[in-house]
């Protein structure tokens, strides 16, 4: 099975809540794994994740958002 | 030789390959002295060249009676980098060190790298810096595309769409304001806002966010004015392909240059992007549900300021393609978020420029 079909079907076994987390395929070595990105106040229920699935291993992670890489005057002293 | 010979020398030539920010009328004059290859081999100046644009000289000293010269650089480089920069000519020690340049902060000083422009067969290049002209801001100008109507620049959505607010004709401004200073560049309206594609913004399970590509295009005012060449690195590829993970790409922007990276991630379903629009005093969480996640190599793959940067992998044979745009980075700027191309350039109904004045 393909990472990004596992990531998928993990997505539907998980209970959280749609929008409180995300997968990602990482491709760092060898065999791909799967990050779960939780919100950070979901991180005490992390043991919820399995540490395998279909054959990937799973890492769990809080959710720190991104930001848009655009530069603002604001930036300058910040 | 004393250390002073080689400073100079060295001054010349970072200001010639665009690494020194021109603060003085004398820099003209040095841009011509002396031949730096008397003191550090080319083929030694070509692999400093690219470490030293993205780290961002901010000084250069010398020390004759320790025979040392000093390069203060705005970024701390990596061990990669000590084993690659020159540490020696003849007697002369070469050292670098972190430090940034005395300044007054205003509205117009600040941190802008070293070259936050590059012109490329006189014209200006791909990787560069532009942003609506309406605001004080500075993103990159990715590639230029085109369509049966004419040649359009394309960058991000928040770059040139001032997240979905640009009204239509918009002129678009090259460099972005934020990077206007004594010395440089000279503005110039490069375009006027055309189309974007629409940021939904809300959680998924409210919205449809799955027409979110932080992308936008704006017709150029004069397509002699502008090159496809990104900054002094390469051609804008011709082809357009999908990305593919655990294989390198690079890029050319508007903060940290032309810089190496490797694809490690791919977001398989709704990830959130924070964005904070002070200019109509909003902040909002975008979700993107198709970006792909890249991880530099031997120091940060973008900064603040190279949204909209092109990013490119090799294809089939070797020969170079486009596959997506800088949008995003994580807040430890460890990571970088990449829209694929061919979905922005599919719903744009355009295709790309190559060999445009190069």
């Amino acid at each position: 099975m393909s990472p990004e079909k596992a990531a998928k079907l993990l997505r539907e076994q998980l209970k959280f809540r749609k929008s409180a987390f995300s997968i990602w395929v990482w491709y760092d070595g060898q065999t791909p794994c799967l990050i779960v990105r939780l919100d950070p106040r979901l991180m005490n229920e992390e043991s919820a994740v399995p540490l395998m699935f279909e054959g990937y291993k799973v890492k769990v992670q809080a959710r720190d958002p991104a930001i848009f890489t655009r530069r603002r005057v604001s930036d300058i002293f910040a | 030789m004393a250390a002073e010979d080689v400073a100079r020398s060295l001054r010349a030539w970072a200001i010639k390959e665009g690494l020194l920010a021109k603060t003085l009328p004398e820099a003209e004059a040095a841009a011509g002295d002396d031949d730096l290859g008397d003191y550090i081999e080319e083929g030694e100046q070509a692999e400093a060249a690219p470490i030293l644009r993205r780290r961002g000289i901010t000084a250069i000293a010398y020390d004759n009676q320790n025979n040392k010269v000093y390069v203060f650089t705005n970024r701390k480089g990596s061990k990669a980098d000590a084993e690659a920069l020159p540490d020696a000519s003849g007697d002369v020690e070469i050292i670098y060190r972190k430090g940034a340049a005395a300044a007054v902060k205003s509205a117009s000083a600040g941190l802008t790298p070293a070259s936050p422009c590059h012109r490329h067969n006189n014209r200006y290049a791909c990787g560069s810096s532009i942003f609506v002209g309406n605001r004080v801001g500075a993103g990159t100008l990715g590639c230029l595309v085109r369509d049966a109507n004419g040649i359009y620049g394309l960058t991000n959505n928040h770059v040139s769409g001032g997240c979905n607010h640009s009204d239509p004709d918009l002129p678009i401004l090259a460099p972005g304001a934020l990077d206007v200073a004594a010395g440089g560049f000279d503005p110039f309206t490069i375009g006027y806002h055309t189309k974007l594609l629409p940021l939904a913004g809300g959680s998924p399970e409210n919205v449809d966010i799955s027409r979110n590509y932080d992308a936008a295009i704006f017709r150029l005012s004069d397509p002699a004015l502008v090159t496809s060449y990104q900054r002094g690195a390469y051609d804008t590829p011709a082809n357009c392909a999908p990305i593919q993970p655990n294989i390198q790409v690079q890029k050319a922007g508007r903060s940290t240059g032309v810089t190496t990276g490797i694809v490690r991630g791919k977001m398989v379903d709704p990830d959130l992007i924070e964005y904070t629009v002070p200019e109509f005093n909003t902040r909002a969480i975008f979700y993107f549900q198709d970006a792909w996640i890249v991880e530099g190599v031997g120091g940060p793959f973008s900064d603040i300021g190279d949204s909209g940067s092109l990013v490119t992998q090799p294809g089939a044979g070797g020969a170079r393609v486009a596959v997506g745009l800088v949008f995003a980075c994580s807040k430890d700027k460890r990571l970088t978020f990449v829209t694929p191309l061919d979905r922005v350039l599919d719903m744009f109904q355009v295709t790309l420029v190559a060999g445009h004045n190069v």
